[in-house]
């Protein structure tokens, strides 16, 4: 018996934990006591330059994740140089006043580590991981790009093509690849989420060096930036090594302007019939979101769940399952900073058409405005967010992401323990109120993308042959 | 004791913070070479408990008390199947298992498993399954339930039939879906279960009674091995183990044979149609008689990493300084049976003469010259960083304990992986790229526009054609 006794102490160990950290907290009527989650824990500081910085200590395995995110993404840029914010991410791993072109990835290589960069609307995350005895590498090499950055012709020469292939195989070679930049496209009219993050090619060939000088000089500058280092380190020499590198680089030249676009309300529906390469016919719905760190946001995002999240969710069950309508469907939102858009998408089942689709899809939206939504449905979405909330605490890369990520688009690093609770506290009647007002049929944008006829797919041959002339003459 | 090593460290932290930040001004360094690493951390190999259920099941336990989650991994070990006419019901029988038991319909096993928060797949060698702490005793009852009792109902084997034409369909004009199966079919020749591709007709073929049979044929304990991770001691898995699985009742597999497929005698092109395509998927690829348990092993993967590990030598030459695509790799895969050698881009179509040019110059290079001792060294490091990195989930370290089972390894292949990787020398190198990597008796596989393609490479000679499912066209 010794066995289940351990259980019990275990159990009542971290019932204690979880008591002592949410001690205070009130729970919402109807809401449960959390499970036993360990909490992140963290310290923060900011550099007399403004650079903000986060520290998680975790000895376990001797490695360390060391990121910068800079708050600067596609929204940030100008409409005739789309593709910049992600360009620099490309640009970046190239050179610096003392790192020589293409070196400063085999440095992070050659030293056992990792790397890698992403950009979204919001902002550009670069991060590598390292044995942590090359902490000092991570943060001299970050320290070089936000400082010493120098770009050159022949990297941007070179990084344009990689763009351009990069682009090619995420969205042109791709069936349904160009779906989201055309659901951007139509959906935003004034905002800059209009554009896609990988930009216009037109452009970065447009663009120029000083130009690009320009964007570096406005953006990547410590006070538009936090530095985040999770794993094996020693907090206090982390923080001096911190100084070291980051203390004498300068603040940028002033407040860094914000886009103020606000998208006008849809007047009513808005339907397109789009044609592409594909075999099966796709049905996208767009609706507007509430920005990410409004509380709409989390009920939004329980109800996307009700719709889409695992098999048994209405929409699996029904309309791909039951209903044999679709081959694949889906319900997501996507996390903003500004109010940005949710979806629901779905590929037909063989021989469904894209209106079968469509009004199997319509008909479960409309039960979730209407009818009650039983407690065991919600109770079960409570327990999907738990479990996915335990398993994205796993790893000093994405724990290194997520406090950046609350740091610098919710202004609040302490959600990284707390945001749970968000999503806990969110009721049927929430769920009800904001299937109705974001889920109105008035408000959303409705794309059927449907195979190309046969002659259509010849002109394209034709125009793809044409353009392999012109570039060999 | 988990509240208390958890928070300490923090109130330690605020006091070294007061007293660090007072007085600690950045002194003058030298900004311009890279700072020296610290002194090399340990890397400890994790640890693992082991034991086995009396009708053959093997368990290893992995215990990691840092977040209340489990994961259960149970891996079957089965040869290959030579599938046919009836091409796909090995996959289609482990997704059968997971669409209801003689308990539990398809439904309610859906939604008891998203209820508690759960995943739950099966694969065709393999069952994964992971929840929160709270509910590992409702998540092995559900997995039990369908690795020892499914029941193949035949309505959800016409579901699924549906689904998988559709999905055929979906991908028929995915470029990536199109090279997979060429490249299985040249690599491995339909007559190895490697090669075998499933097509429409191959689909229509499957019956209920083939999915029963291929899981009457594998699924038994003593051919099982369970991985258990997280937080969860050996002491409590035991009669959790034993409770749900006891049961399940041994049986014997039959152990077919296969001839191992050849390289071809010389460089041979095969080609498939992307129609409107503005890259080919170019793979360069060949059967490799090498397996895990080699001697050969950990050389070979050092040599594979010199020649196409991320940043290394074709990605250098093909992205780096051509910008002919957006990623240039090399891989060896190998099991227990043998391996394949691979190395793909995707480039836009005008470059596709290039870029095979550009891949075989580096395969030969490789053959030919021996690698500098900086460049060695290099590659190393990354492998042994890449190594400790792993270590950090520990997941990864059942997955060593499977593979050292499974696989037949030496019982301290992974304590001596370190040592073995650094112990490789540039003669060992050139030796093991001229013995596995093999410009000369490769396949050249695009995908793409054929008019492009069959330009670009003609100059290697007659391109043999095949359609989207990897069947030879003329």
């Amino acid at each position: 018996m010794q066995n289940s006794r351990r259980v019990r102490a275990h159990l009542a160990l971290t019932l204690a934990t979880t008591l002592a950290i949410t001690c205070g907290l009130l729970w919402p009527d109807g809401a449960r006591a959390k499970a036993d989650f360990p909490q992140i824990a963290y310290t923060e500081f900011d550099l007399a330059n403004g650079l903000h910085v986060i520290l998680h200590e975790d000895r376990s395995t001797p490695v360390v994740a060391i990121s910068v995110m800079y708050h600067v993404g596609s929204k940030d840029e100008r409409p005739d140089r789309t593709g910049f914010a992600h360009f620099f991410e490309h640009l970046l791993f190239e050179t610096t006043e003392h790192i020589e072109d293409g070196e400063f990835a085999k440095l992070i290589q050659n030293a056992g580590g990792t790397y890698n960069g992403n950009t979204t609307p919001d902002r550009t995350y670069y991060f590598e991981v390292l044995p942590s005895n090359q902490l000092e590498l991570g943060l001299w090499l970050e320290s070089e790009r936000m400082f010493l950055a120098r770009i050159e012709e022949d990297g941007v020469e070179t990084q344009r093509e990689v763009v351009k292939e990069e682009r090619r195989q995420r969205v042109d070679n791709v069936p349904y690849g160009e779906l989201v930049e055309i659901v951007q496209d139509r959906f935003f009219s004034v905002h800059p989420y209009r554009w896609p993050t990988i930009g216009s090619i037109d452009h970065l060939n447009a663009a120029t060096i000083e130009e690009f000088e320009a964007f570096y000089r406005k953006y990547y500058v410590p006070d538009n930036a936090v530095l985040t280092i999770a794993g094996d380190i020693d907090p206090a020499k982390t923080r001096a090594l911190v100084e070291k590198y980051f203390g004498e680089i300068a603040r940028g030249d002033g407040e860094i302007p914000r886009p103020t676009a606000v998208e006008p309300p849809r007047a009513g529906e808005v339907r397109e019939t789009i044609y592409g390469n594909v075999e099966l016919p796709a049905v996208i719905y767009a609706f507007p979101a509430p920005a990410q760190n409004d509380p709409d946001f989390y009920a939004l995002s329980m109800m996307v769940r009700l719709l889409a999240a695992g098999d048994s969710s209405r929409l699996n069950k029904i309309v791909r399952e039951r209903d044999e309508q679709a081959l694949f469907v889906t319900a997501l939102t996507i996390p903003t900073e500004d109010p940005g858009v949710a979806g629901v998408a779905g590929v037909t089942a063989l021989g469904v058409s894209a209106s079968g689709l469509e009004s199997a899809i319509e008909r479960q939206i409309e039960r979730i405005q209407s009818e009650p939504i039983d407690a065991r449905e919600l109770e079960k979405a409570r327990n999907q967010v738990e479990s996915d909330w335990v398993q994205q605490s796993a790893g000093m890369s994405g724990i290194a992401s997520r406090l950046a990520t609350y740091h610098m688009l919710y202004g609040d690093t302490a959600l990284v323990n707390t945001q749970l609770e968000r999503y806990l506290a969110v009721t049927a009647e929430d769920i009800q109120r904001v299937a109705k007002t974001y889920f109105a049929k008035e408000r959303r944008l409705t794309i059927h993308y449907l195979p190309e006829s046969r002659w259509k797919r010849i002109r394209n041959g034709a125009l793809v042959a044409f353009r392999f002339v012109r570039e060999l003459f | 004791m988990r509240a208390r090593t958890y928070f300490a460290p923090t109130a330690v932290l605020a006091i070294a913070y007061a007293l660090t930040a007072s007085g600690a001004l950045a002194e003058p360094f030298d900004r311009s070479v890279p700072p020296p690493p610290g002194p090399a951390p340990r890397i400890e190999t994790g640890t693992y408990e082991t034991f086995e259920l009396a009708n053959g099941l093997r368990v290893f336990v992995v215990e990691d008390r840092k977040l209340p989650r489990v994961t259960f991994d149970l891996w079957i070990d089965r040869p290959p199947l030579l599938e046919g006419d009836a091409m796909g019901k090995v996959e289609i029988a482990a997704e059968l298992m997971r669409r209801g038991t003689e308990r539990r319909t398809r439904e309610q096993l859906d939604e008891e498993i998203d209820f508690i928060g759960a995943r739950l797949s099966t694969g065709a060698n393999s069952v994964r399954a992971s929840a929160l702490t709270k509910h590992v005793a409702t998540l092995l009852d559900l997995v039990s339930d369908v690795v020892l009792r499914p029941s193949f109902p035949p309505e959800e084997l016409e579901r699924v039939r549906s689904q998988l034409s559709a999905q055929m369909r979906a991908t028929s004009q995915n470029p990536d879906t199109i090279a997979a199966n060429l490249v299985r079919a040249t690599t491995y020749g339909p007559a190895h279960p490697y090669g075998e591709v499933m097509t429409p007709e191959t689909l229509a073929n499957v019956t209920i009674d083939d999915c029963r049979a291929v899981y009457a044929q594998f699924f038994f304990p003593n051919r099982a091995l369970l991985a258990i991770v997280g937080d969860l001691s050996v002491e409590q898995a035991r009669p959790l183990v034993e409770k749900y699985f006891g049961s399940w009742e041994r049986g014997e597999i039959a152990q077919p044979s296969f001839a191992m497929p050849a390289a071809p005698e010389s460089l041979r092109v095969a080609i498939a149609e992307r129609e409107g395509a503005v890259q080919t998927v170019l793979t360069l690829t060949h059967p490799v008689d090498l397996t895990l348990a080699s001697e050969d092993y950990v050389a070979a993967r050092v040599a594979n990493h010199v020649l196409g590990g991320g940043g290394r030598r074709l990605f250098n030459n093909l992205r780096e300084d051509k910008g002919f695509t957006y990623g240039a790799y090399s891989q060896l895969s190998l099991d227990r049976l043998l391996g394949s050698f691979q190395a793909s881009a995707k480039v836009r179509n005008e470059v596709t003469g290039p870029a095979v040019r550009e891949f075989l110059s580096e395969l030969r290079r490789i053959r030919e010259d021996l690698v500098s001792e900086d460049e060695l060294a290099e590659a190393k490091a990354a492998l042994i960083g890449a190594y400790a990195r792993s270590l950090e989930n520990p997941e990864n370290i059942s997955a060593q304990a499977i593979n050292t089972a499974l696989y037949g390894l030496p019982p301290d292949f992974y304590k001596d992986y370190l040592r073995n990787v650094e112990a490789v020398t540039p003669e060992r190198v050139r030796e093991m790229a001229r013995k596995y990597i093999l410009p000369d008796r490769i396949w050249i596989t695009a995908v793409g526009d054929l008019e492009v393609i069959e330009r670009a490479l003609a100059e290697y000679g007659p391109a043999l054609r095949y359609d989207g499912f990897g069947r030879p066209l003329d």
